[in-house]
């Protein structure tokens, strides 16, 4: 899913940073400071997701969990993506330091859309919620891919074939995504709820 | 009279986490400078091999020795500035290519004879990336630290 260095062209790769930078400015507005080690676990659990390759399926894609981070963080999903992309391409060379707004928009605008979305279901009926979380993971990985596929039109030209070749290869995952979303979310609402956003805040508070 | 750090200078998180660093850096280096990777392939009738430092520095006038599967020696040599050697295969046979990179830094590599036997496909493998788990450790801890240092600024900002 992470595109890498010197494959994208200059204008794609500055609008990507722009957006990712407008992303992050919002994201780190609406960041709930009061519950940073939060957002400090997701960015954890977004760096070593990506190390955890699904062996199934016709390429050898890897979990993203952008879902759950934007489910769990709305808007701040930006930054602590961000944050874990530096990193996985310093440290694992996935991706790359010029391609890291592009990046960031792939998987931070996804998890962003997944939870305007998703997260006013979490608080209903439990079947309700549980299908919202599965959506959340599901949709967020599909739209990922879509919007690499869209990234690569300039480069690559058949924008179908790409996001088709990139939807496929990433099926398997977004199963497994829309899977782990639903069992994190129904965990948190049983366990911990003060993970979970929105007016869980006021119980807490 | 007993000297003690001031108690002032402990509860500083900063202070702390800058103590925390220097100690990574410190821990990191050492540990860095003692692995030595070596890997070689077959290609033809000529065996590669290609050597270095886990923090990328090249190993350079290490000592080679070939030795077949009962460690007897076929042949010695010594890596050049790259961290390269090559030689002829000697026989088809199992070859254990031994590399003393000196201060203590050895690497083993072995080649199948039956990758000898098909002198055709010579494919370069893939070097072993050792330090993933460092790696791993020294993400969560940056994101756990970056973190902390948010948090902290925000408390001192409300006080």
């Amino acid at each position: 899913m992470h595109i890498s260095e010197g494959i994208l062209s200059a204008p794609v790769l500055i609008s990507g940073g722009a957006l990712a930078a407008a992303g992050t400015a919002i994201g780190l507005k609406k960041l709930d400071y009061d519950r940073i080690a939060r957002a400090g676990i997701l960015a954890a659990a977004f760096f070593v997701a990506a190390l955890i390759h699904v062996p199934v399926g016709p390429s050898n894609a890897h979990l993203i969990l952008n879902g759950l981070v934007g489910l769990l963080l709305g808007w701040a999903a930006f930054p602590v993506i961000l944050v874990a992309l530096v990193l996985q391409a310093m440290l694992f060379q996935f991706g790359g330091i010029t391609a890291l707004g592009v990046n960031t928009i792939i998987m931070a605008l996804p998890a962003v859309l997944g939870y305007m979305v998703c997260s006013p279901f979490l608080y209903k009926r439990s079947a309700l919620a549980l299908s919202a979380a599965f959506a959340c993971g599901f949709l967020s990985v599909l739209l990922s891919a879509i919007i690499l596929g869209l990234a690569l039109v300039f480069t690559e030209e058949n924008f179908f074939e790409v996001s088709a070749i990139v939807v496929m290869a990433h099926i398997p995952v977004m199963i497994i995504e829309g899977v782990i979303t639903a069992v994190c979310v129904s965990f948190f609402k049983k366990v911990q709820p003060a993970m979970l956003p929105g007016p869980s805040k006021q119980k807490l508070m | 009279m007993k000297h003690h750090i001031p108690e002032s200078y402990l509860a500083k998180p900063i202070f702390t986490l800058f103590l925390v660093v220097c100690l990574l850096w410190f821990r990191i280096e050492p540990a860095d400078a003692h692995l030595v990777n070596l890997f070689a392939w077959v290609e033809g009738d000529t065996v590669y091999v290609e050597s270095k430092f886990s923090g990328g520095r090249h190993v350079n006038k290490g000592k080679i020795s070939v030795r077949d599967s009962r460690g007897t020696e076929l042949l010695s040599g010594a890596t050049d500035e790259k961290g390269e050697f090559s030689f002829k295969v000697p026989e088809k046979t199992d070859l254990k290519i031994i590399l003393i990179a000196g201060t203590g830094h050895r690497a083993e590599w072995t080649i199948a004879a039956s990758e000898i036997q098909v002198p055709a496909s010579g494919k370069k493998p893939v070097p072993e990336e050792g330090a993933t788990l460092n790696r791993i450790i020294i993400g969560i801890g940056c994101i756990f630290g970056l973190t902390g240092i948010v948090a902290y600024i925000r408390k001192r900002k409300k006080k």
